[in-house]
């Protein structure tokens, strides 16, 4: 049911936007969102867009794994020379 | 113009540091459930279940919800159909689902109005072109879709549609997770929490149900890396028993959630106990139209009785969906049930666990 891919606004009119995801534009209702602006990123479900998603947060999500993993794998290199 | 954040939440060298990191840390024995039907599809989609170790079990629960709509609710369905002058609008999953006499596909088959829709959105517009017909919505979901079914309640009653009705099968997620962890014989370790229903509820909606049973609770996302990530993080608390309550899908959800949309979904709705199927009635589990809007409620409308249905014999769709049983312990599983002849919705719905079992194993 959840369309978990987010979607760009490219157009606002009143409570629709058209979104696009990969191309492909839809129409949307904004009834649920505060402060819809263009060019944003959003989460649709059932016709409707029920959140922004954060770039910020998106980005240092993926920043915080990628260094949980590095130090994992100094880690590992470290025992491997130890031994 | 690419995929925003797809790719990079599909990084394949991130995956494999993932697992690796999980296997490193993974000793015990531990139970992991997904609450989400969109999860299950996603966890068999990326093969997620075949590069965890062998020590974490991953369970498919009460999140799709076809699956958890009450027979009665399908019977109804159906008899709405039957009403002269009437259209049926409803979501694609629903046509298929077993009632005890009939599916909404079959009535359409004979000749009944019945339409899928994307969203209701478009059900009240099929109202505003057919004012001389009757529209219902039949809705089922969770905290995503309930907001929306508001909105579209709210939108019939500024363009005084009084031709539109809704019969909807609303369901929350905390109390649901309170049950379980009430329930005989249950062993759950940790919940993987569903994405995008957190989006509307904030990540306090859980603290309640996390605090009570203490029990390891991340939100994930729906992509593989949101997914590891999740897994990795209740593993991690398994070992060091120590539990939390992380939110791991931080782009798209807050710890108060969708203040609007639960403002327009507690405008409309009102909490109310409810049945779910194989799961049985459960307090302040369900939502129901306010008093002010029971002109939109089609069962009123049409003053129709809904008895109690028993559910189909032998089909273990309840204890599947409690993590008790998987599919392949059904004994209909493959043989009389199938996606092609389904007996119950956890094999209708593409979201269904037995369905995602059939599909992918
Ligand atoms: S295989 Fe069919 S009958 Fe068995 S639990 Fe699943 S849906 Fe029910």
């Amino acid at each position: 049911m959840c369309l978990a891919v987010p979607s760009r606004i490219i157009e606002i009119n009143d409570t629709i936007a058209r979104v696009d995801v990969d191309g492909v534009v839809r129409e949307t209702s904004l009834m649920l969102l505060d402060d819809p602006k263009i060019g944003e990123y959003v989460i649709v479900h059932a016709g409707f867009a029920i959140n922004k998603v954060d770039e910020k947060a998106a980005l240092q999500t993926l920043q915080d794994m990628r260094n949980i993993l590095a130090a994992e794998n100094a880690g590992d290199n470290g025992l491997i020379n130890q031994q | 113009m690419s995929l925003k954040y797809i790719e990079e939440y599909r990084d394949a060298s991130l995956a494999r540091g993932l697992v690796k990191k999980i296997r490193l840390v993974s000793k015990k024995q531990i139970r992991l459930m997904e609450v989400c039907g969109t999860h299950t599809t996603s966890i068999f989609r990326h093969g997620i279940r075949s590069v965890l170790p062998d020590n974490i079990t991953l369970l498919s629960g009460p999140g799709c919800p076809v699956c958890v709509t009450a027979q009665k609710d399908i019977d109804a369905y159906v008899q709405f159909s039957r009403i002269k002058d009437t259209i049926v609008t409803t979501f694609g999953d629903l046509i298929k689902v077993p009632g005890s006499g009939s599916t909404l596909g079959k009535e359409k088959a004979l000749g009944a109005d019945v339409r899928i829709v994307y969203s209701i959105f478009d059900a009240v517009n099929i109202a505003k072109e057919n004012r001389d017909k009757e529209v219902v919505f039949c809705g089922v979901g969770f905290e995503t879709t309930i907001p929306t079914i508001a909105a579209g309640v709210l939108m019939a009653q500024s363009q005084n549609l009084t031709n539109f009705s809704v019969h909807t099968s609303n369901k929350l997620t905390p109390p649901a997770l309170a049950a379980l962890m009430e329930a005989d014989g249950i062993e759950i370790d940790g919940f993987l929490l569903p994405g995008h229903v957190s989006v509307i509820t904030g990540t306090d909606a859980y603290r309640g149900t996390f605090e009570k049973y203490d029990i390891p609770s991340v939100i994930s996302g729906f992509e593989p890396i949101d997914i590891l990530e999740a897994v990795l993080y209740l593993v991690q608390q398994n070992e060091s028993g120590t539990p939390e309550l992380v939110n791991a899908y931080k782009r798209a959800v807050s710890d108060q959630g969708n203040i609007k949309a639960k403002k327009i979904m507690n405008q409309v709705f009102e909490v109310c106990s409810t049945c779910w199927r194989g799961l049985g009635e459960i307090p302040q589990s369900g939502m129901k139209l306010k008093k002010k809007y029971h002109g939109f409620d089609a069962a009123l409308k049409f003053d129709m009785d809904l008895p109690d249905v028993p559910e189909p014999k032998g089909c273990a769709c309840g204890q599947i969906l409690m993590g008790l049983k998987t599919p392949e312990q059904c004994g209909l599983y493959k043989k009389k049930c199938t996606p092609m002849t389904p007996i119950g919705p956890c094999m209708v719905s593409t979201e269904g666990s037995c369905a995602a079992f059939y599909k992918y194993s």
